[in-house]
């Protein structure tokens, strides 16, 4: 089964990234978030790299979910598999869809604690808050198929976005403001909205685990809740 | 082979009605209709993708949601879709479904690829439609199914590849062990090959029948018109006037007695779907 999923992620990147890029909110958010955020927010120095560390993981986390998230080949559901087989599937994609960007997460992270530049307890946060976001958005979701046929998922594209912009402020305020130990820039208030956005991430995240794991998962086995092909997906995104 | 028994099936505006008939082995069953008229719906209610609102199916003896790794082992399937990766060669593809499949044998679909001049190493994106067909084809026949559903395969095949089919599904058949169903617009193709026709109009099963039952059950009738209007009312199902005459599309039986003026003839399938259709109209 990881040799399916590897296969159809790797034949999925070409048409996925043209499906990404074709909204044109993708398009811009990607920019913004890679080149135009660091100026607003007039970073410099260390700031850039704590910023990348954090930054490249989580846009690899709705790079991934954009390309992957409501596309599944109609093969996986004409073979002879089992349910329980296409419940494999499914986690096996999710592992390796939120494992990805947590991997960076761990090696930058890592690497900017071995060096010194930053707390272990920060790092630890950042790679949290990557982690939240890419197991939430790591979830198969075809948006509009399943809020369709399943009452239980009708909001789940809006709670997917929340996780995704508390996951983002959270990841920036931590990196931002309470990044370099050595000279930290605020402390006081700052720290305290930053911890608070964490935890409201953290508990959203959790939340929406709780709420749509089981519902999406039990939807995915079954063709007729799906129905889309990743050639021809011609979903439109809640958001992304 | 299949048996469907009062079903039902509701996908969005759409609903399939009271559908069934039964089918035996060892025969292709043609589906006609208009297009929307419920035969992809139909095929895939056959396939156990969709699971039916009201109704029994059972495809070779077995419900095909409930014993769905059994039912799907045994049926091959050739959709006019995209369902493979076309990053990926034919080979390739073959290998990473085919391994699914207990009876799947290697072999046996490189010795399909060679028959139906398929390029084993190119990648199935860069192949045109109809060898895409070709392509599933071969997959499908590779592991040696008891019943193959095609949906509208024929439209793009040549017709050098269109004889080929045909032998092959003769083939298939020539056991009494397996069976095809075949949707088709191509009316020809199941003058050619099918035993059994039924014809889906909007959802609703219009008849599903012997081939030689059919024809023994309509007659075209062309004449003057006045002679036409004369057959009893209840039989002309549908009737077009022209310049030089009419032409009536009735119900036949074999005490019919017919004006020695009027020209009877066996209506095909074409017009059969023809006729419906405009006497629904």
């Amino acid at each position: 089964m990881w040799k399916m999923v590897l296969s159809d992620l790797r034949c999925g990147i070409k048409p996925g990234l043209k499906k990404s890029f074709k909204r044109f909110i993708n398009f811009y958010c990607y920019l913004y978030l890679m080149l135009l955020a660091p100026v607003f927010l007039s970073l410099s120095g260390k700031y850039f790299l704590f910023y990348y560390a954090f930054i490249i993981p989580m846009v690899l986390a709705m790079l991934l979910f954009t390309m992957y998230g409501d596309g599944v080949n109609k093969a996986l559901y004409l073979c002879p598999l089992s349910k329980q087989e296409r419940k494999q599937y499914f986690l096996i994609m999710w592992k390796v869809r939120a494992g990805l960007p947590l991997l960076l997460a761990l090696l930058f992270q890592g690497a900017l604690c071995i060096s010194g530049w930053i707390s272990p307890l920060i790092a630890v946060l950042v790679i949290l808050s990557i982690l939240f976001s890419s197991v939430v958005l790591g979830m198969y979701s075809n948006m509009q198929e399943m809020s369709r046929v399943d009452k239980r998922l009708v909001y789940h594209g809006a709670w997917y976005a929340v996780v995704l912009i508390l996951g983002l402020f959270s990841g920036i305020f931590l990196v931002a403001i309470v990044g370099d130990i050595e000279e930290p820039r605020f402390t006081g208030m700052e720290v305290t909205v930053g911890v608070i956005l964490f935890v409201a991430h953290a508990l959203t995240s959790l939340a929406a685990l709780v709420k749509f794991s089981r519902p999406v998962m039990e939807n995915f086995v079954c063709y007729e809740k799906v129905k889309t092909n990743p050639v021809q997906s011609q979903t439109k995104r809640f958001l992304l | 082979m299949i048996r469907l028994d009062h079903v039902e099936k509701k996908l969005g505006n759409f609903k399939l009605s009271d559908i069934s008939f039964s089918f035996p082995k060892g025969y292709v069953l043609g589906l006609i209709g208009q297009n929307g008229a419920g035969k992809t719906t139909l095929l895939h209610l056959l396939m156990g993708l969709y699971a039916a609102d009201a109704g029994n199916i059972q495809v070779l003896g077995e419900n095909p949601q409930k014993e769905e790794v059994r039912v799907r082992s045994q049926i091959g399937w050739v959709l006019a879709e995209e369902i493979f990766h076309a990053g990926q060669t034919l080979e390739q593809n073959a290998d990473m479904y085919g391994k699914y499949y207990p009876d799947y044998d290697k072999k046996v679909f490189l010795e399909y690829c060679t028959r139906f001049a398929l390029p084993k190493e190119r990648s199935l994106g860069k192949l045109s439609k109809g060898e895409k067909l070709k392509f599933q084809f071969a997959f499908a026949l590779s592991y040696a199914p008891k019943l193959l559903l095609l949906d509208e395969p024929t439209a793009s095949f040549d017709p050098e590849f269109r004889n080929e089919f045909f032998r092959i599904i003769t083939e298939f058949i020539s056991d009494g062990e397996h069976g095809v169903v075949l949707a088709t617009h191509l009316t020809s193709d199941l003058d050619r090959l099918a035993d059994y026709v039924a014809m889906l109009d909007d959802g609703k099963l219009v008849f599903c029948m012997e081939r030689t039952e059919l024809e023994d059950s309509y007659r075209m009738i062309s004449g003057p018109e006045y002679k036409l209007k004369l057959l009893p009312e209840g039989r002309i199902l549908s009737m077009e006037s022209g310049q030089y005459g009419a032409k009536a599309f009735v119900k036949h039986s074999r005490r019919a007695v017919y004006d020695p003026e009027l020209c009877v003839g066996v209506p095909t399938l074409e017009e059969i779907m023809f006729y419906h259709a405009l006497k629904k109209r």
